[in-house]
């Protein structure tokens, strides 16, 4: 376990402490696993379990940002996969902003997807 | 009276669970099909429904999803109905998963914390549930549950992959049965586990079932099974896994890769590996060549190396048809080396790495990493 005061990384999404969740966000309900922040194709997802609804998890117009809203003393970013498992990071309490890798592309670029 | 504390003699048995069930979660014995038959009415018998009328056995996983769906998906269905039969889709009730599998998980679960204190619940969960599981779980049942979805095309992809939340997982429950039957047989909680023991037979016998009102599909075990030292699924000269019906699945120290870059010699190139859209999947494409023979291969020649390595080093190459590629090679916490594509004008590895993250260069680097 890892405590995050300002910018942490756990694979590839970063999470950097805000001042508050920005205006215009999309509030996202948690799944069974919990809140992911980073989706794997491979259901190697990295999740905030949140079981008294203290975490709040918004979507932004750009794919690769989300936001946390972090009520309780803190929460638990967890790696769901049982080998080659990124250590657990904990984010106190107040907002987040959730960035996610991209990658170059001939197009562009696309989100680093796992 | 609840258990608080196991004596010598239960946790002396603890190995013996655990192996017996791991041997089960990765059986790749022939199914035992009428002690399955028996075992699924069993099942139903157990949920209170009646047993199924018909019980169709599957070569698969995925060929028990794709006839399922064949039955239950629309679009399918319109095309198979004049030579099945619309007395064949009358036939099959809805899904009776909620009763037969998560009730009975969850009425046996309550029965055994109700009789068992939370020290010994823990204990046996992390001696013979857990280790057992871990095995079987999250090495075999996690890259099988991944490759039923990933195998069929979009039009029947939502079908099949509802298959897969509907279904009993037989052999591949072994973690949970194991810790049940441990309580069951050890501690003297049959009342309690009894409910499990068509789900129990069923582990013993065959893979995975799909239960619905008056019918359950039902899957052979897999013929093969290879996995690493740490028990990863992991074969470099075939599948990592095959089921009768000749459903394969590959994968490279537990990480799922395309059959083509183990099967066709010469097929997996560097292009190919350093190009695919996975990037765990880029990772084990690299490491099935050697990084090495990869950066050889393309020529790669160093832009910069920063001297943090999880910013890693800026790499350039002349691909067959995107000269001036550039890559960030970068070291992962967790041990392990990947390539990340960068644009072609980044010039040093921390602009590249910033790209990455669409942030600019004064931005804050992380003060911890994972």
């Amino acid at each position: 376990m890892k405590t995050v005061k300002r910018v942490g990384r756990q694979g590839e999404i970063l999470f950097i402490k805000i001042n508050k969740v920005p205006a215009g966000v999309t509030e996202l309900p948690a799944s069974k696993e919990g809140h992911i922040v980073g989706h794997s194709e491979t259901g190697h997802h990295h999740v905030i379990d949140d079981k008294i609804g203290e975490v709040h998890h918004y979507a932004s117009a750009n794919p690769l940002l989300g936001y946390l809203s972090v009520d309780g003393a803190s929460a638990d970013v967890v790696h769901l996969r049982s080998f080659d498992t990124h250590e657990t990071l904990r984010l106190g309490r107040g907002a987040w902003e959730i960035r996610r890798q991209r990658e170059h592309t001939p197009e562009g670029w696309r989100q680093v997807a796992d | 009276m609840k258990i608080k504390k196991l004596t010598d003699q239960q946790i002396a048995r603890m190995p013996e669970f655990r192996d017996r069930w791991l041997k089960i979660g990765l059986s790749t014995d022939p199914t035992d099909r009428p002690r399955a038959e028996a075992a699924i009415a069993a099942m139903y018998r157990a949920a209170g429904t009646a047993p199924p009328r018909k019980i169709v056995w599957c070569g698969s996983p995925l060929s028990q999803g794709l006839t399922r769906a064949v039955i239950l998906d629309k679009r399918m269905w319109a095309s198979v109905r004049a030579s099945v039969g619309a007395s064949v889709r009358a036939s099959v009730g809805a899904s009776v998963w909620a009763s037969v599998g998560a009730s009975v998980w969850a009425s046996v679960g309550a029965s055994v914390r109700a009789s068992a204190g939370a020290s010994v619940w823990a204990s046996i969960w992390a001696s013979v549930g857990d280790s057992v599981g871990d095995s079987v779980r999250a090495s075999v049942w996690a890259s099988v549950r991944a490759s039923v979805g990933d195998s069929v095309g979009d039009s029947v992809g939502d079908s099949v992959q509802a298959s897969v939340g509907d279904s009993a997982y037989g052999q591949h429950d072994a973690g949970w049965l194991a810790f049940y039957e441990f309580f069951r047989e050890t501690c003297a909680l049959n009342e309690q586990t009894e409910k499990l023991s068509g789900l129990t037979e069923l582990a013993k016998s065959a893979g995975w079932a799909l239960p619905h009102s008056g019918i359950c599909w039902v899957s052979e075990r897999h013929s093969l099974l290879v996995r690493n030292a740490g028990g990863r699924l992991h074969s470099l000269v075939g599948p990592a896994v095959r089921y009768p019906d000749g459903w394969k699945i590959y994968a490279v120290n537990g990480t799922r890769v395309p059959g083509e870059w183990i099967e066709t010699p010469g097929f997996l190139t560097a292009k190919v590996a350093l190009t695919h859209a996975n990037i765990e999947q880029r990772r084990a494409g690299c490491e099935i060549l050697g990084w090495a023979k990869v950066l050889t291969e393309i020529n790669a020649v160093t832009v910069d190396a920063d001297r943090d390595p999880e910013i890693g080093t800026l790499l350039r190459a002349d691909l067959p048809d995107a000269p001036g590629s550039q890559f960030l090679k970068v070291h992962c916490p967790t041990g392990r080396d990947f390539c990340i594509p960068v644009p072609a004008d980044c010039k040093r590895a921390r602009e590249a790495w910033n790209w990455t993250w669409a942030r600019d260069e004064a931005a804050k680097l992380p003060e911890v990493s994972a």
